[in-house]
């Protein structure tokens, strides 16, 4: 089934807006100039954060990987709960609901963008890094693009439904 | 725009000083700005809002995670015919989410599952007012425990008119009608019913004789056991009353009547290793005077008064009001001493 991505995007926006936020708070935490944000847009792309390149390649990776780990985090923190209860129990409400969907949201867009995946291939090319800290950059990023490339065929919402199902069987089953 | 060929600040479009160190020429004032640039306040609004629902989840994840994992327990304790823990942690469950359907059929099942007709009869008029039109499956799983209990346990109008019609009838002749109209309906609560008669009695054959195809054929039957199992006993054919006790403990596995039950056949037989071996693995209650006592007995035949009088205490504290059973303990113990 084709759904326009403006069309996910647009029932999935929360998860763009903490995406970008993701983008933005890396680069405060790393000190890097931000001129320009765009939180939510019906456009492509929905949302966007211009900053400068930093010279470090630590810190250009944290901010090409902050939406990962923050839309992650929050994904599960507001999925698990939830997750418990509609999957385990089989039992929920209009607000468990409402609350599933919003975390859903975030963990759907936690893969940074094929744009985000390009410019880390870019950072990886242009600035200057550890030879060792690269090999291992490289393969990330490639998987990153993959993932970019692979929201074409679901591959953002399989990676939030498995998140949203995972951690709850998880920890339930380690627990039991 | 090409933020890198200006020859002016691509932001406030003013010359400024080339800082050859970055690389976007902005000058020095818009950089420190894009460096301060605040979050807007709508997304800040956003995101306070994001950080209220996920405290609020925070709030709600040990509840949640120990209704799971309660349930999880509880699932595998059923499939592992441990009803008794199972029931406990269903009932947990139900505690915290009293609405939530599945966990109500499970409870149910269970409560089937290990004879506990009154409450499972509660349960099933919960799910028929929480939904009366469930999903299918949910639907089949409530039917088969229903058809299950009405087969096993309920005694039908006609059976309750026969048994009144013939109270007042002697022993010999009540159990010949009950056979008689058995013939032509048959039910297992009616066998239940026959076996308790014959047992009564004495007539321990024909309770065997009654009881055991029926318990080959339906070997969850559990109500079966309580009168095959001391029939056998008592007719001296322990080991097949000992491997029918052990039968009984395979279909609920924490049902300390059924390891009662099963020591007492060791008890018959003076294997009194065998019977402690077997009610230890009993779940343990001290207000559980039947365990209690078939403990002092094993124990004092074993020579071990210190555990006799523990257990024989524990026995007198509990509330016991089975006059036969305070005989059968006071018995063994004389005799022993």
């Amino acid at each position: 089934m084709f759904i326009p991505g403006q069309i996910i995007s647009a029932i999935t926006f929360p998860g763009i807006i903490v995406h970008e936020l993701g983008h933005e708070l890396a680069c405060k935490l790393t000190k890097t100039p931000v001129y320009d944000v765009c939180y939510f847009r019906f456009g492509n792309p929905s949302g966007y954060v211009v900053h400068e390149p930093n010279p470090d390649l630590h810190k250009n990776m944290f901010i090409s990987l902050g939406p990962f780990f923050l839309n992650t985090i929050l994904g599960i923190i507001l999925t698990l709960p939830v997750s418990i209860k509609i999957l385990t129990l089989e039992n929920s409400d209009a607000l468990d609901m409402v609350l599933f969907w919003l975390g859903f949201s975030v963990l759907m867009h936690a893969f940074p963008s094929s744009g985000d995946a390009k410019n880390m291939f870019k950072t990886l090319n242009q600035t200057k890094g550890h030879f060792l800290s690269k090999i291992l950059y490289y393969p990330i990023s490639s998987l990153i693009f993959v993932g970019a490339l692979g929201s074409v065929v679901w591959l953002d919402a399989i990676y939030g439904a498995f998140v949203a199902t995972f951690f709850p069987e998880l920890i339930v089953k380690l627990l039991a | 725009m090409d933020l890198r060929d200006n020859s002016v600040c691509p932001m406030c479009e003013s010359p400024f000083l080339v800082e050859e160190q970055y690389p976007y020429q902005f000058c020095p004032s818009c950089r420190e700005q894009a460096l301060n640039r605040p979050i807007s306040k709508k997304v800040t609004f956003f995101v306070i809002g994001i950080v209220i629902f996920a405290l609020l989840m925070l709030f709600r994840l040990p509840a949640s995670i120990n209704a799971a994992v309660q349930y999880e327990r509880g699932m595998n304790s059923a499939e592992n015919h441990y009803f008794s823990d199972a029931t406990q942690h269903y009932e947990s469950v139900l505690k915290a989410n009293p609405d939530a359907t599945k966990v109500l059929v499970d409870y149910y099942e269970v409560q089937v599952d290990s004879m506990q007709l009154t409450e499972s009869q509660k349960t099933l008029d919960q799910l028929i007012a929480l939904d009366d039109s469930p999903e299918e499956s949910i639907a089949n799983r409530v039917n088969a425990a229903t058809n299950k209990a009405e087969t096993y346990y309920y005694q039908s109008e006609a059976l309750l008119e026969e048994v009144n019609k013939n109270a007042n009838l002697s022993p010999a002749d009540q159990i010949l009608k009950l056979t008689a109209f058995l013939k032509t309906n048959p039910s297992l609560s009616g066998t239940a019913l026959l076996s308790e008669y014959l047992y009564a009695q004495g007539d321990y054959k024909a309770v065997v004789a009654v009881l055991e195809p029926e318990i080959k054929a339906y070997p969850d039957w559990l109500i079966g056991y309580n009168n095959l199992i001391p029939a056998l006993r008592n007719l001296g054919e322990y080991d097949q009353a000992k491997a029918y006790s052990l039968q009984f403990i395979e279909q609920w596995k924490d049902n300390t009547t059924a390891y009662i039950i099963a020591a007492k056949v060791d008890i018959a037989r003076e294997d009194y290793k065998s019977a402690l071996d077997i009610a230890l693995k009993a779940p343990y209650s001290k207000l559980d005077y039947y365990l209690n006592g078939t403990l002092a007995i094993i124990y004092s035949q074993l020579g071990d008064t210190e555990k006799q009088q523990l257990y024989f205490g524990a026995f007198n504290a509990a509330e016991n009001t089975d006059q036969s059973f305070i005989d059968y303990v006071n018995e063994h113990i004389k005799k022993s001493n």
